[in-house]
Parts: C-alpha cells; sequence; structure tokens
C-alpha cells in the first residue's frame, strides 16, 4: 500500500535518538546522586554502618578515583543490568523492579485501555451533541475529575464502597476490599485466583480510568469540534449517510492521530496517578516501591525505579512517533 | 458563541477569579483572626473528632470539626491553603519566568548552540513523569518547603518553554522586528521590549493552568510524607492525617480534599477563560468548548 510506506532511515534516526536521549536520562540519575548534599557513600550505605564500612564502599566505588572513572564504570555496570543492591531487602535493585514492574504495567496498560475507550465514546458523544445539557454535564464531570487528587477519590472509594458497604450489610459481593492485590492468606488457584485478582482489581483500576478518561474526554471532544466543522462532514452528510456512519466511518479516522499523540502524553499522568494508587491500595507496583524506598532511604532502588519509569515512557513515545505515519498518512516520517 | 472578539472573560473565568480571590482573602485573614493556635494541643480527650458544626466538651464551637489532636479543621485548613496557594503561585510562577526565559533564547537564537543546548535539556527532563522527577528531588533532598519549590521549578519550565519558543520565532518575522533593529535597538532590547510583550500571552495562560498542578504535586508529596512535614499542616498531610479515621470521622479528610479541589478547579476554569479570551483577541478561530 503505498499510502503506509514508512521511510525506514528516519525511524532509525528515531531510535537512535531515543538511546541516546535514554542515555541522557540515565547519566542524570548519576549525576543527581554526586549532586545531592553529602558524601554519596552515606546516601548508598545503609543505615547503621560503621566507618569501616564507609571506607571499604568508597573504594569499592571508586569514590576515591576521578569522577570521569566513576562514571564509566557505574556506565558498564548499568549497560549490564547492575543497578547495585537494595539496602533493605538485601537484592538487586534490578529484582526488585522486576518483581514491581509488572505490577505497574498491568494497572496502568488495564486502565488506559479503559480511559480511551470510554474517553473516546464519551468525547464524541459530547461533540456530537454539543451545547446540550448532556454535553455541559459531562464536561463539568469531567474538570471536576481533573481537578481531583487520586489519593482523595481513592480514600473516598474505600470509604464508600468496603467501610459504608459493610456498615450497611450489603450483600458480599458489593463490597470491594480496600487493600492489596489478592485475600493475604487465601490460597487460592486457577479461577478462584483470577476472581479474587479481578475483585481486588476493581477500586484502582476503575480510579485510574475514571481520571485518565476525564482527560481523554476533554481532549478528544475538543479534537472532534475540530474535525466537525471540516469540510469532508459536510460533505458525507450532504451525500445523506447516517449521523451514526459520519461519526463513526469518518470522523473516528480522523481522530486515530490526536489519539495516537495522547496517548504518549497521557502516559506520565497515569505513572502519578498509579504512585497514589498503589499507595493507597496497597499494591505492590513499581509506584508503591518508589515512595517505600524514599521513607527507607534507599537510594539505589530510588534511582533504579526512575530509569525504569523513563524507559517506560521513552518507549511509549518512540511507539507513538512510530504509528503516526499509520494512524494518519498525511505525516511525513 | 458570537463571532465578534470576547474581550472579557466568560462568566466561569470571572467566578473562578472570584472563588479564588474568596479563598485567599480567607486563607489570610482565618488564621490571623482565630483565637485559638492551629498547631497547639492541648486536652485532646474533650477536643478530639468533634464533628462538623458541633461544641466540644469545653463549650467552643467547630465549623468543621477538630481532628485527632483536637484541632479546630477549618482554621487548620485555612493555614495549610496559604502554605498550598503560596507553593502553586511561586511554583508556578516562578517556572513561567523560566520557561520564558529559556523559550526566548532559544526561540531568538533557533538553530544556534543555546537553542540545541535548551531543547535537549528539555527533552531529557520530559522523558521522565513530573512525580518521579519530584520524587528524586525530595529522595536526595531534605524534605521542605524550599526543596518542594526548587523542584517544582526546575521541572516545570518545559511546556512554557516550547510555548514561548514557537511564540518568539512567529513573532520575530514581523516587521517591526527588522523596524526595530534599523532604528539601532540592541538584540536583548529589541527581544524584551518587542518581541516578548507580543508573544508572552499564551505563557501567561499556561502558567496560570500551572498553579493548579503545582498546588496537586504539592499536595501530593505532603500526603506521601515527602512534603510539608507536620505539624505545619498542608492540604495533602491533612488528608493524609485522616486516612485511617474514614470510619469514625470522615470530615477530617473530607474538608481539605474539597478545599483541594474547588482552588484547583478554579485555577483550571480561570485559565481556559482566559485563553479562549485571548484566542478571541487574536481572532483566531476560537477553541471549542
Amino acid at each position: 500500500m503505498r499510502y503506509h510506506r514508512v521511510r525506514s532511515p528516519a525511524l532509525f534516526r528515531a531510535a537512535a535518538r531515543t538511546v541516546l536521549l535514554y542515555w541522557c536520562v540515565l547519566s542524570l540519575t548519576f549525576a543527581l546522586l554526586r549532586l545531592a548534599p553529602g558524601d554519596p557513600a552515606t546516601f548508598l550505605l545503609a543505615p547503621g554502618a560503621g566507618a569501616a564500612d564507609a571506607a571499604r564502599l568508597r573504594s569499592e566505588l571508586g569514590l576515591d578515583r576521578p569522577i570521569a572513572v566513576q562514571y564509566a564504570r557505574w556506565l558498564g555496570s548499568t549497560l549490564r543490568g547492575d543497578l547495585g543492591a537494595s539496602f533493605v531487602e538485601r537484592r538487586p535493585v534490578a529484582a526488585a523492579i522486576a518483581d514491581a514492574l509488572p505490577v505497574s504495567l498491568a494497572l496502568g496498560t488495564a486502565s488506559l485501555l479503559l480511559s480511551f475507550a470510554a474517553g473516546i465514546t464519551i468525547g464524541v458523544v459530547q461533540a456530537a451533541k454539543r451545547g446540550s445539557l448532556r454535553d455541559r454535564l459531562l464536561t463539568g464531570v469531567s474538570v471536576i475529575l481533573a481537578a481531583s487528587p487520586a489519593y482523595w477519590l481513592g480514600l473516598g472509594a474505600i470509604a464508600c464502597f468496603t467501610y459504608l458497604a459493610s456498615s450497611l450489610s450489603m450483600p458480599m459481593w458489593m463490597r470491594l476490599p480496600a487493600v492489596g492485590m489478592t485475600t493475604p492468606g487465601a490460597e487460592l488457584h486457577g479461577l478462584a485466583h483470577l476472581a479474587d485478582l479481578a475483585r481486588h482489581s476493581i477500586l484502582p483500576v476503575t480510579l485510574l480510568a475514571a481520571i485518565g478518561a476525564a482527560g481523554v474526554a476533554r481532549y478528544v471532544r475538543t479534537s472532534a469540534l475540530d474535525a466537525i466543522g471540516a469540510d469532508w462532514v459536510r460533505t458525507a452528510r450532504a451525500k445523506g449517510l447516517a449521523e451514526r456512519t459520519v461519526m463513526r466511518r469518518h470522523l473516528l479516522a480522523n481522530l486515530r492521530a490526536p489519539i495516537v499523540t495522547l496517548f504518549a502524553l497521557a502516559l506520565p499522568g497515569t505513572v502519578a496517578g498509579s504512585v497514589f494508587v498503589e499507595t493507597i491500595f496497597g499494591w505492590p507496583g513499581m509506584g508503591r516501591l518508589m515512595v517505600t524506598s524514599i521513607v527507607a532511604r534507599d537510594y539505589p532502588v530510588v534511582l533504579g525505579c526512575a530509569a525504569a519509569y523513563a524507559a517506560v515512557v521513552i518507549v511509549a513515545n518512540l511507539a507513538a512517533e512510530w504509528l503516526l505515519p499509520w494512524a494518519d498518512p498525511r505525516v511525513e516520517t | 458563541m458570537s463571532d465578534a472578539p470576547r474581550l472579557q472573560l466568560a462568566r466561569s473565568g470571572r467566578l473562578a477569579l472570584a472563588a479564588l480571590v474568596a479563598i485567599a482573602a480567607g486563607v489570610l485573614v482565618v488564621p490571623a483572626l482565630s483565637s485559638r493556635d492551629p498547631l497547639l494541643i492541648q486536652d485532646v480527650l474533650a477536643r478530639r473528632l468533634v464533628p462538623p458544626f458541633a461544641r466540644d466538651a469545653a463549650g467552643d464551637w467547630h465549623l468543621l470539626g477538630t481532628d485527632r489532636f483536637g484541632r479546630d479543621l477549618f482554621v487548620r485548613m485555612m493555614l495549610a491553603g496559604r502554605l498550598s496557594l503560596l507553593v502553586g503561585v511561586t511554583g508556578a510562577g516562578l517556572s513561567g519566568a523560566m520557561g520564558t526565559l529559556m523559550g526566548a533564547i532559544s526561540g531568538w537564537w533557533a538553530g544556534r548552540p543555546a537553542d540545541r543546548a535548551i531543547t535537549a535539556v528539555a527533552d531529557i527532563l520530559l522523558a521522565l513523569p513530573r512525580l518521579v522527577l519530584l520524587l528524586v528531588g525530595v529522595a536526595l533532598w531534605p524534605p521542605g518547603i524550599y526543596t518542594i519549590l526548587a523542584v517544582l521549578v526546575l521541572t516545570g519550565w518545559m511546556g512554557v518553554g516550547r510555548l514561548v519558543r514557537a511564540e518568539v520565532r512567529t513573532v520575530r518575522e514581523r516587521p517591526y522586528v527588522p523596524a526595530a533593529q534599523a532604528l539601532g535597538a540592541s538584540q536583548l532590547r529589541v527581544l524584551a521590549r518587542h518581541v516578548l510583550p507580543n508573544a508572552i500571552g499564551p505563557a501567561l495562560v499556561a502558567t496560570t493552568l500551572g498553579v493548579g498542578n503545582a498546588i496537586l504535586l504539592e499536595s501530593g508529596l505532603s500526603f506521601l510524607g515527602l512534603g510539608i512535614q507536620p505539624p505545619a499542616p498542608s492540604w495533602g498531610n491533612m488528608i493524609a492525617g485522616g486516612r485511617d479515621l474514614l470510619v469514625v470521622a470522615p470530615w477530617v479528610s473530607l474538608a481539605p480534599g474539597i478545599a483541594l479541589v474547588v482552588t484547583v478547579l478554579a485555577t483550571t476554569v480561570l485559565g481556559d477563560a482566559w485563553r479562549d479570551r485571548l484566542a478571541g483577541e487574536r481572532g483566531e478561530a476560537s477553541v471549542p468548548r
């Protein structure tokens, strides 16, 4: 198909730029640790370590060597996937992240998909009936949701669906668990395990998805209103197409490009939301790992998490760049 | 929506402005007038967890009730508002100023090394979610208002910077710029007197919208225990203080949350209304709302 011709050198350039960018971000984490007040050895030593430990760590890290040597050694071990060891859990940072990342990715992906499905539908419905009571109502709800902190909404959801539901002695299936991914101590397997996981997912996923959908709906509504004013919509209507067909076939196809762009833009917001949602609901994901590591002054884990977050965002941006020519063939790559 | 340029803010924008003025007046006046020190803890058993609109055992009336230490929530909420508004306005204002400066430099000298360096730094900072950068900042530096402000400014200037860069590049091509240069004005004078005033509108709107974001980020850090440290109240740490009281005293978390949402909502609505007015002034196709 000629329309979908992709100029690969440009895409390789984008990939090369991405690698360069990621190298810069990693170097930033190295620089931040060196810029922070105090000797990095005091940051990197577990609390309670003695002066002998500090001296040993300093020579181990090569802190007595020139900064360029330190940097080269750090870069070498990072490229080998060695992000150092956690003080608290006494295991490699890479292993801690490998445990936490899938949880966050699952939470983020589920809520992103839901928020895009709901947000696109709501945005298009609003744009189709612009200025109606329904449009204004939905705009109001989405503006309020966007202004509300995720952790506050999370506490409200727990208050309603866990505590209030049990004090009103609602049926068991209507009471939702407040904390954790699974019921602690319950040895469930197969379908029962999945059902338990799903029950625990309802509150956090819905909450993240609702906040995301509010943003997506506002953006899609604006893009759709732009598109509805275009000549080709008038033509489609003039040739007698049903309004539903105009919206589905013509409008949605033209919203693909803004939606792909929004996907990359929405990711940092989802990350921020998931930090709070994981903390509130006690999910063992990246956000909670990062927050508990900061409280415990576990610096290797904090910086490792930051590097992992950067990787996710950069990969998503690259994916959006690659998808854009598919979404809108007019975009030159 | 009329076709004529709207020079006045939409009604929603004026309402939001009025709400912000009322909140600002409240946070300044209420703690100053209150008879009790909102940080002081005394007679905990008699005063703690009084529900809203009720009297405690000592006979004092509390509009929004009291927290677990018997401190009046309304006065604390207003005192917290001082910090939140201060951090929000200062944080967004300074990052707007930094963004304007960076954007002006890279837009005026577009394609030159300065522009390339600034754009590269912005790209690197944008590759990390802002909350993650903030978390790294408060992890490495001691928590407190100055750390939060510094990290907010250093992680928040890129959006405004990009806007100003694009605007400056457009304005630079207008005929009055070479005219001013022909009159012998220096580059800095042209940039400051002729280009920036015509390019600053979108930056001001983005900065207004950034206030709400900065308030949300500060309260989020304080909620996690990494921002404003108790006993100093912040809306975030007040919500955190009511986290385990959801069953017995839900008002402890509810009140500061509502204050937070109303404030952020007002800045967002104000920013949106201002953006619409700007689009109207410029005769652009008004942003569909």
